[in-house]
């Protein structure tokens, strides 16, 4: 445990000796592994015993009345935004909408009052455990948002490649589990949750992955800093300008379209 | 036939992107008779475990049958209904469409189905099967044709080692557990890791016989697409 406390610190404070000797070990994917999927369940952890309490809780009723103040609430926050639509056109529009709601919120009481062969309290926890285990396994929505294997072996193929391209020595091991250490951060979002600040923390917890992703790529690829940035940032620009040239496309293709009508 | 190179630490080893393990079994007497043991047994073994799991899962929730009539019977209940229930046509037309919805929707967002699972105790390991000989034989092919020195059941022992991130599937026995798309990275990653200690390759030769064999994918399917949409045209245009 010492250990992971180490080269926790020693990644958190950009310590090149506690990369090198990371990367260095014969066991590197296997321990990058560990500490992905061990700060994903960790991180994963209050949503663990929420859904647990509300599952054993077995209130469909308090839960419905919740998601009904929630929608009532965004429903709230959307009205500023449709004053350029006439006042009766609009009261349509939020009257179908509240009725929509409430049907999907009748149903939803309804199941869950329908019977199960295991008793509804172990179905909950069974379900709550199931969500939670797939934790690690999640994909990020933007490249290393967030700490799972999804996340670090789907944006790392192709940062290992660019790496190569510019000239990067790392073998896969090498660099999957030096990379394994943008994690450390992320235990932060275990406050995720939290009002107001559960945003920001993520935000924190992101851009501070960030840099230590690059700084283990340039350790494990023995790269300069600027070319291990260009190697992490590549794919990603890559990926922009061929939604860029998609998107053009797309839009040529629906020009020629209308206008040939 | 030899030794059993195979063991489990060889497995947990070559999982972990240990180049030795894949070296050990390349140089095995008989890679290919290994490799097929490890493929028969990840496919069966990790389709038992997801099928205890698929079992809870579907003792865990209601019956699809009566969420499927808790729905039916709340549309009835709405004002558009009586617009659909006065046309018997728009009616019978309606009821087909979602019994037709209710046959494909709940397998397709992932409803717990024991008797899927149980048929996936054949087809798991049989597709493992098809998909290791397929990729591994065009694999070796490719990285043939760039240079390389292995031979075909080398390629076909080692890239049978980069079926092992599909033992995490295993993990299938908790209820509602999901995956995702990041078994199919891991495992392209053992691929490369199989083809270098197969063929002995350079890093860049190598990447290329490890995605060649999916462009040769891709333009199968292209070929199938173009003859369907050519077929259904033909057919259309009569």
């Amino acid at each position: 445990m010492s250990d992971w406390i180490r080269i926790a610190r020693g990644a958190l404070t950009l310590n090149t000796e506690t990369f090198t000797a990371f990367r260095a070990r014969g066991d590197v994917f296997f321990r990058g592994f560990l500490l992905i999927v061990g700060l994903a369940l960790i991180v994963g952890l209050p949503t663990l015993v929420i859904d647990t309490v509300h599952g054993l809780r077995g209130d469909a009723a308090t839960e419905i009345a919740d998601a009904t103040a929630g929608f009532e609430q965004g429903l709230a926050q959307a009205i500023p935004f449709m004053q350029g639509i006439p006042s009766d056109v609009r009261e349509q529009i939020l009257a179908q909408v509240r009725q929509s709601f409430q049907l999907g919120a009748q149903i939803g009481s309804e199941i869950a009052q329908l019977p199960t062969i295991l008793p509804r309290p172990v179905s909950a926890i069974l379900e709550a455990i199931g969500k939670w285990f797939s934790t690690p396994f999640g994909r990020a929505g933007f490249p290393l948002s967030m700490a799972t294997l999804g996340a670090w072996l789907g944006y790392g193929i192709w940062v290992m490649l660019a790496a190569r391209l510019l000239g990067g020595r790392a073998g896969l091991a090498e660099f999957f589990g030096a990379t394994s250490l943008f994690a450390v951060p992320h235990l932060l979002n275990v406050f995720s949750r939290a009002p107001f600040v559960g945003g920001v923390i993520g935000f924190i917890a992101f851009l501070w992955g960030a840099i230590i992703y690059v700084k283990a790529t340039a350790v494990s690829q023995k790269l300069s800093i600027e070319r291990a940035l260009l190697a992490v940032l590549l794919p990603l620009l890559v990926a922009i300008v061929l939604l860029i040239i998609a998107a053009i496309g797309v839009a040529g293709i629906m020009g020629i379209i209308v206008a040939s009508r | 036939m030899g030794n059993r190179t195979l063991s489990i630490g060889l497995i947990l080893r070559a999982l972990f992107l240990d180049g030795d393990a894949y070296d050990q079994l390349r140089d095995d007497d008989n890679p290919f008779v290994e490799g097929l043991f490890l493929i028969v047994i990840i496919g069966a073994g990790t389709a038992l475990l997801h099928l205890v799991g698929q079992l809870l899962a579907w003792a865990s929730i209601p019956q699809i049958s009566a969420i499927k009539d808790v729905i039916w019977n709340a549309y009835q209940r709405m004002p558009w209904w009586t617009e659909i229930a006065r046309i018997p046509e728009a009616l019978t037309q309606f009821q087909q469409t979602w019994d037709l919805a209710w046959r494909i929707l709940p397998t397709l967002f992932g409803a717990p189905s024991p008797g899927n699972a149980a048929w996936n105790l054949v087809a798991w390991p049989v597709a493992a099967l098809l998909s290791w000989l397929i990729y591994g034989l065009l694999a070796h092919l490719f990285a043939r044709l760039l240079g390389g020195a292995g031979g075909v059941g080398q390629t076909l022992g080692t890239t049978a080692l980069a079926f092992t991130p599909l033992l995490l599937r295993g993990l299938g026995f908790i209820p509602f557990l999901t995956i995702g798309g990041v078994l199919g990275t891991w495992q392209l990653i053992c691929r490369y890791k199989a083809l270098r200690s197969a063929h002995g390759l350079s890093w860049g030769r190598t990447f290329w016989a490890t995605v060649l064999p999916f462009a040769v994918y891709l333009l199968f399917w292209l070929l199938v697409a173009g003859l369907g949409g050519a077929v259904i045209t033909a057919i259309v245009g009569r």
